[in-house]
């Protein structure tokens, strides 16, 4: 049967479909589910939007980043957000990377059930957290006033979800509680992938403490932990849950994430919102891009 | 570091961890003017939790977040694990494209579909529906499960393909019978972690629900409000907390080695 002429077989043989054949099906879905949804968001963020449940009016404009400009409720968030990443994702890599030294001191079956403890506050759903550390911090009623109290460190309780200094602080310190297991389990598995004989050697040189954690624990453990801070980062500054939970519309403590969808679906400001959203995806990428260059310093001190 | 500094630091570890909890466990078991008290012990009163569990609210809530849950996960393994191994298995032109594209969707912000999703899922009737938060969550199981298992199915040796090959098996039965037993690991590890970004789930879920009947447990107690005006709610907020809390506070429990793998995996990979 040679009725099939030998270049046209050829070229059959050599564009293999079946990768592209297992992939389709997801990619089909995720072209709906996000580029869709995204490609729409741009659309509608370019589009007057009137407000309350109003369809867009015809016509491409930039009104909504206009608006979006003056808003100063949208700064505050703009504020808020940074402020409240930057100090959550700092103090958690701080402590999870304190917490993963600890660890490891331990034996492999006493480090797993630690580990397995330490990881509860990570498996709590962020509103239950919330409502939980609301209720803890209530001025009136709150077992940390009280304890506070207590202990003489206060002579009065602190109104600490309401008082719009403590707001940010009240996320920071919930995040904290949530988020540090995780930074804790990945600074773990980046120390265990040090080699102890390059501790050892350098010990027996007489090296202390100090200059081995700066000078190989730390240069060592940053691919990993690097990684997981950016995955942190990008986490805190999309955070909704805990604003939207403990403060529900309050301007004090609102996110960017927070700030779009009480405009969707508070204000029925789909477009506006999504001028807010776009908006909250230049700052997040701004933030990335500047967390990429901050990696670069210690190697441009070392080649300067 | 000396033993009584690292039993300190345990303490103050554990303290900080366990805490909260017992508080509210504490709190759960006090209703009426004991949730005033400070006091750190109380004696077990399972009123809240009758109350709870006496109403349709918590029951329909739980059976949204298990049908959310249990749908997105399945769907995302039958629709990643292929995809996953055409990834990680396989050289073709454009592969690195669709993993960078891949990578770029799981580092998107929920709220930057926000508002097209809202429309779609209007369009499409699904809104104040469960069936909008499977369609909704698929946004970050997917690209997570597909990304996750790519680099499990990568870790094979490619040796085991090729030799499977000359011995005349197909490409279905090698993903069916040789890699996916052996990737089974990877495959626990990502629904786990995808069981739980659902069950705690809020944005999509507060925003495309309306009603009770669609109601998952997150926006069901983030909801929950004083049922009189002297009245505090504290207690049975905590008892529904703990109740929905306790699904993957026992998943953390039984598989941390699991989760634990899964979780380094995303960031080591």
């Amino acid at each position: 049967m040679l009725t099939v002429p030998r270049p046209m077989r050829l070229a059959f043989r050599s564009f293999d479909w079946r990768p592209w054949a297992l992939v389709a099906p997801a990619m089909i879905v995720l072209a709906g589910v996000i580029a869709l949804p995204f490609a729409r968001t741009v659309w509608l963020a370019f589009h007057d939007d009137p407000h309350g449940f109003m369809p867009a009016e015809p016509g491409w404009s930039l009104t909504n980043f206009r608006t979006l400009l003056q808003d100063m409720a949208w700064w505050k968030a703009v504020g808020t957000t940074l402020l409240f990443a930057s100090a959550a994702v700092i103090s958690e890599t701080c402590a999870g990377l304190a917490i993963a030294g600890f660890l490891q001191g331990y034996g492999m079956r006493t480090r797993g059930i630690l580990l397995a403890i330490i990881l509860l506050p990570w498996a709590v759903p962020a509103v239950v957290a919330a409502r939980l550390w609301n209720w803890m911090l209530n001025d009136q009623y709150g077992i940390i006033n009280a304890l506070l109290v207590r202990a003489g460190l206060l002579h009065q309780g602190g109104a600490w979800t309401t008082h719009p200094r403590s707001m940010i602080a009240v996320m920071v310190a919930i995040d904290f509680w949530q988020a540090t297991p995780f930074m804790a389990l990945l600074s773990l598995a980046g120390l265990q992938s040090i080699p102890t004989d390059v501790l050892e050697a350098a010990r027996l040189d007489g090296a202390s403490a100090r200059q081995r954690f700066i000078a190989i624990t730390l240069p060592l453990v940053a691919p990993v932990l690097s990684i997981a801070v950016l995955f942190r980062l990008l986490d805190a500054l999309r955070m909704f849950d805990l604003a939207s939970v403990l403060y529900g519309t309050d301007t004090g403590g609102m996110t960017l994430s927070a700030f779009v969808q009480t405009q969707i679906v508070q204000f029925g400001a789909p477009g506006y919102g999504a001028a807010a959203a776009l908006g909250t995806l230049g700052i997040i990428g701004l933030a990335g891009v500047l967390y990429a260059m901050c990696l670069k310093v210690p190697t441009w001190l070392r080649s300067s | 570091m000396p033993g009584a500094g690292r039993l300190i630091m345990l303490a103050f570890i554990l303290l900080h961890t366990l805490f909260p909890l017992y508080w509210a466990l504490v709190t759960s078991f006090r209703h009426g003017t004991t949730l005033f008290s400070t006091a750190l012990l109380t004696t077990p009163d399972l009123g809240n939790y009758r109350t709870v569990l006496g109403g349709p609210a918590l029951w329909r809530e739980t059976f949204n977040s298990v049908l959310c849950a249990g749908s997105i996960t399945l769907l995302s393994l039958i629709l990643g694990i292929p995809a996953a191994y055409a990834l990680g298995q396989m050289t073709f032109a454009g592969r690195k494209t669709i993993l960078v594209l891949l990578l770029l969707c799981s580092m998107l912000p929920p709220i930057a579909i926000l508002s097209g999703l809202f429309e779609l899922i209007s369009a499409l009737g699904l809104y104040d529906h469960v069936g909008s938060l499977i369609f909704a969550d698929l946004f970050f199981a997917l690209p997570f499960t597909i990304w996750l298992l790519s680099g499990f199915f990568r870790d094979l040796p490619a040796e085991l393909d090729d030799a499977a090959k000359l011995d005349g098996c197909g490409l279905t039965r090698r993903i069916l019978s040789i890699h996916l037993p052996l990737v089974w690991p990877g495959i626990a590890a990502t629904g786990l972690l995808n069981i739980m970004t659902c069950w705690n789930e809020f944005l999509f879920a507060l925003t495309f629900t309306l009603n009770d009947s669609a109601r998952t447990l997150p926006v069901g107690i983030g909801l929950i409000s004083a049922p009189g005006r002297f009245e505090l709610p504290f207690g049975t907020i905590m008892a529904a907390s703990l109740l929905a809390t306790l699904p993957p506070i026992l998943l953390v429990l039984f598989f941390q080695n699991r989760i634990a793998s899964g979780l380094t995996a995303g960031a080591v990979k």
